[in-house]
């Protein structure tokens, strides 16, 4: 089920009534019976993975908890990890392996014949899978204790509103929760629906907005020239935020409803001074999990230099293979793990230090540029595609602008007219003029204190500009095919 | 504290909905009253069922502007409709057909035609908001949800169509209300439903291949078709319009739908008269003002023509 559909506008309602008319320990079956009605809205053969997931985490996290020797405990944590990670290789990395296996062999003169499977990836593996091996690392490593209700375990593993793209929760933070009496809390609750419709609007007034542009340019880069490839690229940057920020809102605000609190996933991260920075605002639940189960694990900064660097360029790459089985995405992380390392090794990424005035404003260009080109690779279609579009970058001399380039018919009538693309670049500039304006605390603390009739008008105002101005079509999520 | 929050955002989506229903009623209302063609016939036909013709003409483009009413009236002396919308195709003029056959008292005879790629499927509907004030049709909603889910969405889930509005719907319904408020009238082609092309000169379109498939999606409509107007007691007559012989190289395996034609004509008991290849029409470029569609002088000719065979078979 997609936030942005009909159906979980009548979903969420639903659960939230009920929810709150039925006693604390009742609860765990209506979530945990919304939660797989939700991915089963999909494909409901999949929910067999996360059964599988959740009955082998929930066993193999009371072995390793009761087990005191330690080649025991970590034949156990094994086993998860075998489990999670055959699952997701199965299904998200086999082919890629077995294509890439394929072509080296033919490069060597044999035909290795490697079978490419049939598969539909399934919706949001790689996020329940690295939270499931989450809770069972965090027991091998004593910083939590097993769960002994299998049914608040099982909604651990599917609460609905972060199953399929994050935030990837802890055990630590999500768990007690679902065993709390959570009461009605009307301001919680507001906030919650304040959450989801910005989230809303992220999603439908801009990333889908945006989307018909890049998909239009990026789907057919030679009927293109530098100047609009370019400007795809950055306007891509902006679909991507809006697109998973936005997913993350509805994920959060619709917890927050239930009095539920996840992780907050983004911060502004555009604003980063340094790509160290910009990694503690992106995606933050992803990356604070690569840093305590990767990068930590692997000896983090607590090594020589050289391999200081490796640790991360190693996790970069994972990161980005973790997004995708394509090329393109590795090299979108090995890029992200390069500029690490080169603010490490030219030392002008200091987290410490502030950056103020035209230096701060100039670091925040500086890095919103490297972002995006590394946004290039990970939106382009394959690897020949991006080299293709950095070439065609770097020939100035076919640039010009010619809105015919945009224009795509669909039913006869162009996709991209200039009306439409001058509302869509009016939207994005307000997008971005709200997200700066409600980061500071006073404004939204002045709004909040506003009369209600006031704030409730404003609400209406961001209803009235999705349902009207927001793309047609309930378009899934970017973060979904990871 | 639950009730306090369920009686405010109670009467705040109440307020919502109730201005989002006064938006919707505004700009279907002026939709439907908007003088343009294609927004008369559907009306006429879809809701006043006030065009009644003993023979009734539909399909797209090439039928509007090709059929000419007066001259099929003249030589027939049977009232005659021409209810061809341009830019649509079976999929969604159907409801049209389906309408007029349910109501129809008058009707004699009924001509669907038919151009070379015809029988393509479409999942998009040209103009799709001048169906809007018609979702509540049965025959409307119906063939919608069979283009897309979108369109089914659409046509089922209230207020769904204001996430689909466009400056055109806007446009029109701000002139539908002049209508309505009488500070403009103008019926214009919609009288005879004949829709002749502007241009005597013929324009080159673009000769890329135009893939020819058969749909059973849309063979399966125009069956149906047949079927009702049977029922009714009808004469059913597909007429292939005529196409400009060096513009049919454009069209592949165009054969396909002229045998299928054939087959009908053979197997349900109707006619079909093939003016695709008809010499006369076809191998002159004074006759078109493209390709496929006829301009001014062609459409007299094609309808003399056709009116003729018509009359032969009333005999």
């Amino acid at each position: 089920m997609l936030f942005n559909s009909i159906t979980y506008l009548f979903f969420l309602p639903l659960v939230f009534i009920l929810y709150y008319e039925i006693p604390q320990r009742f609860r765990w079956i209506l979530l945990l019976i919304a939660s797989y009605t939700f991915y089963m809205w999909w494909k409901p053969e999949y929910i067999i993975l996360i059964a599988f997931s959740t009955a082998l985490d929930y066993y193999l996290a009371k072995k390793i908890h009761s087990s005191e020797e330690k080649r025991r405990r970590r034949l156990f944590l094994g086993l998860s990890l075998l489990g999670n990670l055959g699952v997701l290789i199965g299904f998200k990395y086999f082919n890629f392996i077995t294509q890439n296996i394929n072509l080296v062999g033919m490069k060597f003169g044999h035909e290795l014949d490697l079978p490419v499977l049939d598969i539909i990836l399934p919706v949001g593996i790689s996020f329940y899978t690295f939270q499931t091996m989450s809770y069972t690392i965090d027991i091998y490593n004593r910083k939590i204790k097993p769960e002994t209700h299998f049914g608040r375990f099982a909604v651990f593993v599917s609460f609905f509103p972060q199953l399929v793209a994050g935030p990837i929760e802890r055990a630590s933070n999500l768990l007690p929760q679902f065993a709390k009496d959570i009461q009605f809390n009307y301001y919680q609750i507001l906030s919650g629906l304040r959450r989801v419709l910005w989230g809303l609007f992220k999603k439908v007034v801009i990333a889908d907005r945006v989307a018909v542009l890049v998909n239009h340019i990026y789907n057919d880069p030679d009927q293109q020239n530098g100047l609009t490839l370019i400007m795809a690229t950055y306007l891509f940057a902006f679909q991507i935020y809006c697109d998973f920020s936005g997913y993350s809102d509805i994920a959060i605000g619709s917890a927050r409803m239930l009095g539920i609190d996840l992780m907050e996933n983004f911060k502004v991260p555009y604003l980063s001074k340094s790509i160290g920075e910009f990694w503690t605002r992106w995606h933050i639940s992803l990356s604070t999990w690569f840093r305590d189960y990767v990068y930590i694990p692997i000896g983090g900064n607590r090594v020589v230099k050289w391999r200081w660097y490796y640790n991360l360029m190693f996790v970069f790459i994972v990161s980005g293979f973790w997004h995708g089985s394509k090329w393109t995405f590795i090299i979108w992380g090995a890029l992200h793990g390069f500029y690490l390392v080169m603010e490490r090794i030219l030392k002008v990424g200091d987290k410490k230090k502030e950056y103020g005035g035209i230096g701060g404003v100039l670091r925040i260009f500086i890095i919103f540029n490297l972002v995006v080109f590394a946004w290039l690779f990970f939106r382009a279609n394959s690897m020949h595609d991006a080299v293709f579009i950095l070439q065609k970058i770097a020939d100035v001399s076919t640039y010009h602008f010619d809105i015919t380039l945009l224009s795509e018919s669909v039913g006869g009538i162009p996709a991209v007219t200039v009306p439409k693309l001058l509302t869509t670049l009016g939207l994005l500039g307000l997008f971005v003029g709200l997200d700066m304006f409600w980061l500071n605390r006073k404004v939204k603390d002045k709004f909040l204190s506003q009369r209600r009739w006031l704030k409730w008008s404003a609400y209406a105002s961001v209803i009235f500009i999705i349902m009207f101005l927001g793309y047609s079509g309930e378009v899934e999520f970017i973060y979904f095919q990871f | 504290m639950k009730a306090k929050f369920y009686k405010n955002i109670g009467v705040f989506v109440v307020i919502l909905l109730g201005i989002f229903f006064a938006i919707d009623w505004f700009l279907a209302e002026g939709q439907r009253n908007h003088y343009h063609s294609a927004n008369s016939k559907m009306r006429w036909i879809l809701e006043d069922h006030s065009i009644d013709p003993e023979i009734m003409i539909f399909g797209s483009s090439v039928a509007e502007n090709g059929l000419d009413p007066e001259v099929f009236e003249k030589r027939t002396s049977k009232k005659t409709y021409n209810a061809a919308l341009a830019g649509r195709r079976i999929q969604d003029w159907c409801p049209l057909a389906f309408e007029y056959l349910d109501y129809t008292q008058n009707g004699d005879l009924i001509i669907f035609t038919v151009f070379p790629n015809t029988f393509n499927k479409s999942e998009t509907i040209y103009l799709p908001h001048e169906y809007y004030p018609y979702l509540g049709n049965k025959h409307v909603a119906e063939a919608l949800s069979d283009i897309s889910p979108i369109y089914e969405k659409i046509a089922y889930v209230p207020l769904y169509r204001l996430n689909h509005i466009n400056s055109s719907y806007i446009k029109n319904a701000l002139q539908g209300w002049q209508v309505k408020m009488g500070k403009h009238q103008s019926l214009g082609t919609a009288i005879t439903g004949f829709s002749p092309s502007a241009s005597l000169e013929f324009k080159t379109t673009e000769d890329a291949k135009v893939p020819v498939d058969t749909s059973k999606v849309v063979t399966d409509i125009y069956e149906e078709l047949m079927q009702r107007a049977k029922q009714k007691d009808l004469k059913v007559v597909i007429v292939a319009t005529p196409v400009y012989y060096e513009g049919m190289t454009q069209f592949d395996s165009v054969e396909v739908v002229y045998n299928q034609c054939e087959a009908w004509a053979k197997d349900e008991n109707v006619y079909f008269f093939n003016y695709a290849y008809d010499d006369e029409l076809v191998k002159s470029k004074d006759h078109f003002a493209n390709n496929t569609h006829l301009n001014r002088d062609g459409a007299r000719l094609f309808s003399i023509k056709l009116a003729e065979q018509l009359k032969a078979l009333k005999n």
